[in-house]
C-alpha cells in the first residue's frame, strides 16, 4: 500500500468502501434480476426528504433518511402489487415528491447547506467510526436476509406465480427485499451520495449478467466488482485529486462496459437480451 | 375426492369469475377444464392452490383448507401459463427444476445431494436426459423448457398435478410430445391432473374428462359427450371442432387420436 493508506480517514475509507462494494454487490443481483434498478433510483433520490425531515426534527439525517426510504419502497411495492398504478409511474411520483419535500424542507433549515452537499455527492473520507459500525451492522443484517432466503428469492425473480404457488411468502419476501434495498441505498448514500448511490445497486451484477451464465458466477462477479470499483474509485479520486463518489461510479461503469464488449453473449452472434416467446 | 369445490363464488375486481361452483376431482382422474376467455379456469386453479378465496363456498384440497396452517402445498404441482421470462436469467436446467424442491427444503435451510439427486429424477421422468440438466435455460427451445416446468411442477411429492394452458405458443409436435408425457406420467405416478386449455380437439385425447366453465359449469363428462353438448355449442358456437365431427374421430364419446 502507498502512501495514501496511511491515512486513518483513507483506511476508514476504504473499509467503508469494500464493504459497501461487497453489499452492493449482493443486493444488486437481486435489482438485476427482478428488476428494480428504477426502484433503487427513486428510492436513493427520496432519501433527501428523510435527511431534511431529519435536520428539521433534530435527528440523526441518517436515520431519518432510513426510516423515510423504507416508507418509500414498501409505498412502490404496495402500489404496483395492487396494480392500482404502474410501478415506474408510481416511482416518478413518489421520488420527486420526496425531492421537492426535502428542498421545501431544507431551505428553512438556515446554514444546513455544506452537509446537504455531502449527502448529495457523497463524503467517504468523512467517513466516521460510527459510521462504519453503521455499515457494518446493516450490512450484515441485509446480507444475512439474501443469503438465508436466497432460493426462495431467486424463485420469486424467476417466476413469481409459481412461487406463490408453491407456497412460498412472497408478499413478505418482496417486501423483505425492497426494505433490503432501501437500508443499502442509506448506508450507501454517505459513500456516492443521493444523486449517485443507485449506481452500485445496478453496475455489478449488470456486469456479472454479461459474462455468466449462472447465478453463481454472476453473484461472484457482482461482489467483486462493487469491492474492486470502490477501491479503485478511491485510490484514483486520491492521486488524481477528483470527488471519490463520481471517481468509484466512472471506475463501475468502466468495469461494466469491458463486460459489455466482452460479453459471451455478444461474441456468440449477437445475442442481445430476449425473451422467450 | 382429492379436490372439492362447494357453491364457490368469485368476484375479482368487481366482476364476477365463478358463479356457485360445485365440483369434484377423484384421485388418479386427467381432467381437462374448458372454456371461453374469461370463463373463471385459471381463477378455478388459483382457488384450488390457496391463492385466491372465493367470496363464499368452500374449498377442500386433500382434506384441508387451500392456505393457510395444515395445507399441503407440498403436494400440488403446479404450471403456471406460459410467459415471457429473460432467455438470459442466470440458471442451468437442473437450477430450474430444483426451484420446485423449495417447499421441500424448508425456510432457512439450504439444499442437499438428496434434493438435487430429487431433480434430476423428476428431469429424467420428463424424457429429458442428463446432460440438459447443465445447459442455461434459455438455451432451450420452448417445447423442452415447458418440460422442465413440468420436471420442476414433478419434483416435491405431488400428487396433483395443475396445468394452465402449458403448450400455448408450441409447435403441434411439441404439444404432442408434451401432453403425450404427461399422460404417461399420470398413469405411471397414479396423480390427478387438471388441465386447463383452449386446444379442445388434443385434451379430448387425453383427458378422462372435460368440465366446461364458464362462470359457472355448463357441462361435464366424457370428452366427446361434452364437446358434442348443446351447452358446448351455446358457448363457442357451431364451428366447434367441426373437421373431428366431419371426420368421426368422436366416437364412442371419446376423441380418437390421429
Amino acid at each position: 500500500m502507498g502512501e495514501w493508506f496511511a491515512y486513518d480517514f483513507m483506511q476508514r475509507a476504504l473499509l467503508a468502501g469494500v464493504m459497501a462494494g461487497l453489499l452492493c454487490g449482493l443486493v444488486s443481483f437481486f435489482v438485476v434480476l427482478k428488476r428494480l434498478a428504477f426502484v433503487g433510483a427513486g428510492i436513493s433520490h427520496s432519501a433527501l426528504g428523510g435527511v431534511a425531515i431529519g435536520v428539521l426534527l433534530g435527528i440523526n439525517p441518517i436515520l431519518a433518511a432510513t426510516a423515510f426510504c423504507t416508507l418509500v419502497a414498501w409505498a412502490i411495492g404496495l402500489v404496483s402489487r395492487k396494480g392500482e398504478l404502474y410501478e415506474d409511474t408510481a416511482i416518478g411520483i413518489l421520488f420527486v415528491t420526496a425531492m421537492a419535500l426535502g428542498i421545501a424542507l431544507l431551505s428553512l433549515a438556515v446554514g444546513y447547506y455544506a452537509d446537504l452537499f455531502s449527502f448529495l455527492f457523497g463524503s467517504i473520507l468523512s467517513v466516521t467510526k460510527t459510521d462504519l459500525v453503521l455499515l457494518g451492522v446493516t450490512g450484515t443484517a441485509v446480507a444475512a436476509f439474501l443469503l438465508l432466503f436466497f432460493k426462495e428469492l431467486l424463485f420469486i425473480c424467476f417466476d413469481y406465480e409459481a412461487a406463490s404457488a408453491a407456497g412460498i411468502p412472497t408478499g413478505i419476501l418482496y417486501y423483505g427485499l425492497l426494505t433490503s434495498l432501501a437500508l443499502t441505498v442509506v448506508v450507501t448514500v454517505k459513500i456516492l451520495g443521493i444523486v449517485l448511490a443507485s449506481a452500485l445497486l445496478v453496475m455489478p451484477a449488470a456486469t456479472g449478467y454479461e459474462l455468466c451464465k449462472n447465478f453463481r458466477g454472476m453473484l461472484t462477479v457482482a461482489a467483486a466488482h462493487g469491492t474492486i470499483a470502490t477501491a479503485a474509485g478511491l485510490w484514483l479520486s486520491y492521486r488524481l485529486n477528483l470527488p471519490s463518489g463520481a471517481t468509484i461510479v466512472l471506475c463501475a461503469a468502466a468495469l461494466f462496459f469491458a463486460a459489455f464488449i466482452l460479453s459471451p453473449y455478444r461474441r456468440a452472434g449477437g445475442r442481445t437480451h430476449s425473451f422467450a416467446a | 375426492m382429492i379436490v372439492a369445490l362447494e357453491n364457490v363464488t368469485v368476484t375479482l375486481s368487481g366482476h364476477r369469475v365463478l358463479e356457485e361452483v360445485t365440483l369434484g376431482f377423484n384421485e388418479g382422474t386427467f381432467t381437462g377444464i374448458i372454456g371461453p376467455n374469461g370463463a373463471g379456469k385459471t381463477t378455478l386453479l388459483k382457488i384450488i392452490l390457496g391463492l385466491i378465496k372465493p367470496d363464499c363456498g368452500t374449498v377442500t384440497v386433500f382434506g384441508g383448507p387451500p392456505s393457510g396452517r395444515g395445507n399441503r402445498r407440498h403436494l400440488i404441482g403446479y404450471l403456471p401459463q406460459r410467459q415471457q421470462f429473460d432467455r438470459r436469467f442466470p440458471i442451468s436446467v437442473l437450477d430450474a427444476v430444483m426451484m420446485g424442491q423449495v417447499p421441500c427444503i424448508g425456510s432457512l435451510r439450504f439444499p442437499t445431494k438428496q434434493h438435487r439427486e430429487a431433480a434430476r429424477k423428476s428431469l429424467e421422468m420428463v424424457g429429458l436426459n442428463g446432460e440438459m440438466a447443465g445447459r442455461q435455460i434459455g438455451e432451450l427451445s420452448g417445447g423442452q423448457q415447458q418440460l422442465v416446468f413440468l420436471a420442476r411442477a414433478l419434483c416435491s411429492h405431488t400428487r396433483l398435478l395443475l396445468l394452465d394452458e402449458p403448450t400455448a405458443g408450441l409447435d403441434v409436435m411439441a404439444q404432442q410430445r408434451f401432453y403425450t408425457q404427461v399422460r404417461n406420467l399420470q398413469q405411471d405416478l397414479k396423480l390427478t391432473v387438471i388441465l386447463v386449455t383452449h386446444d379442445l380437439g388434443t385434451v379430448a385425447a387425453y383427458a378422462d374428462e372435460l368440465v366446461c366453465l364458464h362462470k359457472r359449469v355448463y357441462a361435464r363428462g366424457e370428452p366427446g359427450r361434452v364437446l358434442l353438448s348443446p351447452a358446448l355449442a351455446d358457448l363457442f358456437g357451431n364451428n366447434l371442432l367441426p373437421r373431428e365431427k366431419e371426420g368421426g374421430l368422436l366416437t364412442n364419446g371419446r376423441m380418437v387420436c390421429v
